[in-house]
């Protein structure tokens, strides 16, 4: 909907857009099982992450990222096979966590 | 010693004058009172409260007096200064007690820091503490008063101090403030409970206070590791349901009960996870108090 003016909504979101996490140490994980709860030092918010959702920031906090690549890395790390619902879901995911404030767009 | 081993006299002369210090919990407290009910209402609750000797530092100073003007004649009123600060409007002069317990509250709330504070009752049983994390409305209080009429030792009903060094919570027994319905359920569950006088049109409707048995305050030093958390609900007619929930559930709902968790920022992500850690938990519905004090027993025996 760019006729509308909004150029940085999670709609926008595409698999070659880059991602950066922020750094290791502002970042705070208890896990309990496949449930996450993360502190971020920066905003001082508190957020519930999946399983899944952690890897994917894990992932970014280790290396910036598309969300192509996100999905690769953790493809590989599971020896998962990648295929278009994966990076659908790595999609989803990373629109979950721009949400929350927790990721941003390289460069921005 | 204890409040009740000064005289009658003696107590009102000082809080008119210099003021007294008592300790609560972790607490000292300064108070000064020109009004006369507040004080007959102050042996009775916290006779068995010690009387901290002089000279001392109070952490909290609260002063209760009476307004002057045109007021005083007619529709007499009391004031609070909290740290020689006027906080809340003046109430009805009848309701000098309960606006002293609201702020002794709102004084802890604000204040005491060093602290993880969560808005929840707390008792204790086998040395480890079963907290009821909820806001009002939830039937904390109610519940937090059965169990201490059946043999649990009040921590609170309102505040749970959980201490920085070693996740302990800290006692904190205060008079408990039941409110509407609830005054007639523990009167008829506890026949012999010391319930004061009812408070007619509070701004939480009709409050009477619940009295704290000698020995909860004999051991208002003694601090214990929490052992489950339980989220009560109050539910009209509904069967007793004790489900357990994930730890992470838990953090959540247990954050959303922090009077400071946002505030500690780290520590108190640390302290509530520590917390949550450390602790089995469970929502519970319930309408019987009887049944909900065989479920906790059960809970502490398991």
């Amino acid at each position: 909907m760019a006729g509308d003016g909004i150029v940085d909504g999670p709609e926008y979101i595409e698999a070659e857009t880059s991602w950066v996490a922020p750094e290791k140490q502002e970042l705070h994980w208890v896990s309990w099982g496949e449930q996450h709860a993360l502190y971020d030092a920066r905003s001082g918010e508190t957020h519930l992450l999946t399983e899944q959702t952690a890897r994917v920031l894990q992932q970014l906090v280790l290396r910036p990222g598309t969300a192509r690549e996100v999905m690769e890395a953790l493809c590989s790390e599971s020896g998962e096979c990648c295929d278009e619902q994966s990076l659908e879901s790595s999609v989803w995911l990373l629109r979950q966590l721009h949400s929350a404030g927790l990721i941003e767009k390289s460069g921005t | 010693m204890k409040l009740a081993e000064l005289p009658g006299e003696l107590v009102a002369q000082r809080l008119e004058g210099r003021g007294i210090l008592l300790q609560t919990g972790p607490f000292t407290v300064r108070i000064h009172s020109v009004v006369e009910g507040f004080t007959q209402l102050l042996r009775r609750f916290y006779a068995n409260f010690p009387v901290v000797p002089e000279p001392a530092i109070a952490d909290f100073h609260v002063r209760l007096t009476i307004p002057g003007g045109i007021r005083r004649r007619w529709r007499p009123q009391v004031l609070l200064l909290l740290d020689g600060q006027e906080v809340f409007l003046p109430y009805p002069l009848s309701h000098a007690f309960p606006l002293f317990e609201w702020g002794l509250n709102w004084c802890i709330a604000m204040q005491a820091h060093q602290y993880l504070m969560l808005h929840s009752a707390a008792v204790e049983r086998s040395g480890r503490v079963l907290l009821l994390p909820a806001g009002s409305g939830s039937g904390k209080s109610t519940l937090c008063a059965a169990l201490v009429n059946r043999g649990w030792r009040l921590f609170s009903d309102e505040f749970s101090l959980v201490r920085a060094a070693d996740g302990h919570l800290i006692p904190l027994p205060r008079p408990m403030p039941l409110k509407n319905s609830s005054i007639d359920v523990i009167r008829d569950f506890a026949p012999d409970a010391e319930l004061g006088p009812s408070f007619h049109g509070t701004r939480k409707g009709t409050v009477a206070h619940l009295g704290v048995p000698a020995s909860c305050v004999e051991q208002s030093a003694v601090s214990a590791p929490p052992g489950w958390l339980v989220f009560p609900s109050y539910q009209s007619h509904a069967s007793l349901r004790l489900e357990p929930i994930s730890k992470a559930q838990a953090f959540i709902k247990l954050a959303n009960n922090s009077f400071n968790y946002q505030l500690l920022g780290l520590r108190g992500f640390r302290e509530a996870s520590r917390l949550v850690d450390n602790c089995d938990s469970y929502i519970l519905s319930y309408s019987n108090l009887d049944e909900a004090i065989v479920s906790m027993n059960r809970l502490a025996e398991s």
